[in-house]
Parts: structure tokens; C-alpha cells; sequence
């Protein structure tokens, strides 16, 4: 009877020779066996599984238990508090940006400053989406990895646009758009090689250029009204991703590396100002 | 008889256990012990069943250098 498992404990190429080896002499015949993975194909004879487990236990190696559901609960807390902590952080200092721009020029009224607030929470709901992808980056498949290059590269892609199409304009705004949302997408998709790369470029290319078009569009309607719906509707979209990220991790909560605080904090609040920065000193836009 | 060996391409501690088990499991061999840190093994066995030249043999079988 053949059959596939996990074995926690290899090194290298010699722990599959013993472990190979090993189970040989109890009669079991290891089909293929890899230490990076830790898969183990063999064809059990007339023995168990039990038995394999309790060949392999006095060498050092163990079967890993079948598929735990993720829970690293503890993790999911930590990227969840960090993440709020750099958004508080983020808005108090852009806070403190427009403040001071508003004092320097009263251009920067309230139709600029109300999309310029939303621009944190949109860049540090992607960035937590990112990150939260990052700490699990091993563990992770090429499906989810393009998934999250994909709809990391549109909603960060489009949110900045739209921000930016309201502050410079359609042409400006879809530039920054598609810029901002071709390197999140890239980063974010990159973790599985070119495909994801390609995937995350080509998402946060049409995410910015719609993003900047809806707002030019809108602008006689309700455009930063939409931009809040938009943001609403994205951290649920990017929340349902995490959750897909979580569930599909099956080793311990050991391969999980969020960024420390510091790292989380200064990504988000340094790209809000250079972006902001950017954006407030092109030509103006819309109003 | 004892007979001492350096080894050559072992990478870690794994490969000196391996090495310990494929010589031991040689028949005529009683004893081996094999160092991953000085890269040395050595073994005790009856020549007239597992020759100096079988247990490089065996050596080589799982990829490494043997040299007396």
C-alpha cells in the first residue's frame, strides 16, 4: 500500500539516505523522499503507518501530523495589532502634513484633505495584506501567491489612483495609479517567480488607470464618497485574502515571520508621505 | 583489527550517522564510529570477512571519499 506524509527533522540528503535505509530493513520501500519538502512517498509492504512512525523515531524523525488547520492565532493577532498601530501612526502623521500644508496654502481645504486622509488606510490595508503574505511566504502556493499579486496589484492600484486622479487629474492620477499599483502587484506577486510578477504588473497597471478614470468621471457626483466605498469594500476583499493565506498554511507557527513592528510601521507611513508628497506637488487637479 | 579512515564530503552531522550505519550493517564489521568535525572513521572489523578495501567500497556507495 503506498502512501504520502510529512516528515518533520531533515537536513539534508544524508537524513534521506537513513531514513531510506532505515525503513528499508523494516521492509518498507521509500518510492521518493525530498528533505526541503519533507514529502515522504513510500510503500508500506505489509507494515503502517504506526509502524513507519516508530522505525523513524529512534533516528531522530517524525511524521508530521496530518494537515492542522492554521492557528496560529497568536500571529494573526500580532500582524492585525501591528497593522493598526502603523495605520494609527500613518494618520497622525499625515494628519500633521496636511495640517501644515492647509497653514502654508489654503488650497489644501477639506476636498483635498479628506482624500489624502483616506490614502492611509487604503495603503496600509494593502500593505497588511502584504505583509500578512510575506510571513507565511514559504508556506505559501503559486495559486495564492499570483492571487494576492493580482488583487494586491488592482486595489492598491486603484485606491492610489483614484486618490491621485482626484488631486492631479486623469493623466497624472493614472501614471501614479498604474506606477504604484505595478510595484505593490509586482512585490507582492513575486514570491512565485515570473508568473505572479507578471500577474501583480498587469493588475495594478489596470487597477491605477480605472482608479484615476472613476474619480475624473465622478467628479461632479460623489467621487470622494465612492473612494470611501471603494476602501470599505477593499479591506473586505483583502480580509477574505488573509483568511485564504491562514487557511492554506500547514506548517508550524514557526515558519511564520511577520515584519517587526518598526519595519511595518515605517512602510506605511513612508510610503503615505512620499506618495502624498508626490501628489501635492504636482499641478493641482480636479477642483 | 582496527582500521582508520578519512573521510571526505560529509556536509553534517547526518552524514557521519549514515556513514556509522552503512558500516556497521558491512558483516565482519563490530564497531564503527565515524567523526563529522575531524572528518575520520574508525572501524573494527575481521579482514578476513570486510577487507580495509570493502569498507572504502562502501563508503564510496553513498557518494563520499575514503581514504586510509
Amino acid at each position: 500500500m503506498t502512501e504520502e506524509m510529512r516528515i518533520e527533522g531533515m537536513h539534508c540528503v544524508s537524513c534521506e539516505r537513513r531514513i531510506t535505509r532505515t525503513l528499508a530493513k523494516e521492509g518498507i520501500t521509500v518510492r521518493a523522499i525530498d528533505h526541503a519538502t519533507g514529502a515522504l512517498d513510500v510503500d508500506l509492504g505489509a507494515r503502517t503507518r504506526a509502524d513507519l512512525a516508530r522505525t523513524i523515531a529512534p533516528i531522530g524523525y517524525r511524521v508530521a501530523e496530518a494537515r492542522r488547520r492554521i492557528p496560529a492565532r497568536s500571529v494573526e493577532t500580532r500582524i492585525l495589532r501591528d497593522s493598526a498601530l502603523a495605520l494609527t501612526a500613518t494618520i497622525l502623521v499625515q494628519s500633521a502634513l496636511i495640517a501644515t500644508a492647509y497653514a502654508w496654502s489654503p488650497r489644501w481645504g477639506p476636498q483635498y484633505a479628506t482624500p489624502l486622509l483616506l490614502l492611509p488606510i487604503a495603503i496600509a490595508t494593502n500593505l497588511t495584506a502584504l505583509w500578512h503574505q510575506r510571513a507565511y511566504r514559504r508556506d505559501v502556493s503559486c495559486m495564492i501567491g499570483m492571487m494576492v499579486g493580482m488583487t494586491i496589484g488592482m486595489t492598491s492600484g486603484f485606491t492610489i489612483g483614484a486618490v491621485a486622479g482626484l488631486l492631479n487629474g486623469m493623466f497624472t492620477g493614472a501614471v501614479i495609479g498604474l506606477a504604484a499599483g505595478m510595484i505593490a502587484g509586482a512585490y507582492a506577486g513575486s514570491c512565485c517567480g515570473m508568473m505572479g510578477t507578471m500577474e501583480g504588473l498587469m493588475a495594478g497597471f489596470m487597477g491605477g488607470t480605472m482608479g484615476a478614470m472613476l474619480t475624473v468621471m465622478l467628479v461632479a457626483d460623489h467621487p470622494v464618497a465612492f473612494l470611501a466605498i471603494t476602501i470599505a469594500v477593499m479591506i473586505g476583499i483583502l480580509a477574505g485574502l488573509s483568511r485564504i493565506i491562514a487557511g492554506e498554511h500547514e506548517g508550524s507557527a514557526a515558519n511564520i515571520k511577520p515584519w517587526p513592528l518598526w519595519k511595518v510601521t515605517a512602510a506605511s507611513i513612508g510610503s503615505t508621505v512620499l506618495l502624498s508628497a508626490i501628489m501635492m506637488l504636482l499641478p493641482r487637479g480636479l477642483y | 583489527m582496527k582500521t582508520a579512515l578519512d573521510i571526505t564530503g560529509m556536509h553534517c552531522a547526518s552524514c557521519a550517522t549514515l556513514l556509522t550505519d552503512v558500516l556497521k550493517d558491512l558483516p565482519g564489521v563490530s564497531n564503527a564510529t565515524v567523526d563529522f568535525a575531524s572528518g575520520r572513521a574508525v572501524v573494527e572489523h575481521d579482514p578476513a570477512k570486510a577487507s580495509p578495501g570493502a569498507l572504502r567500497k562502501a563508503i564510496e556507495a553513498e557518494g563520499y571519499g575514503a581514504r586510509a
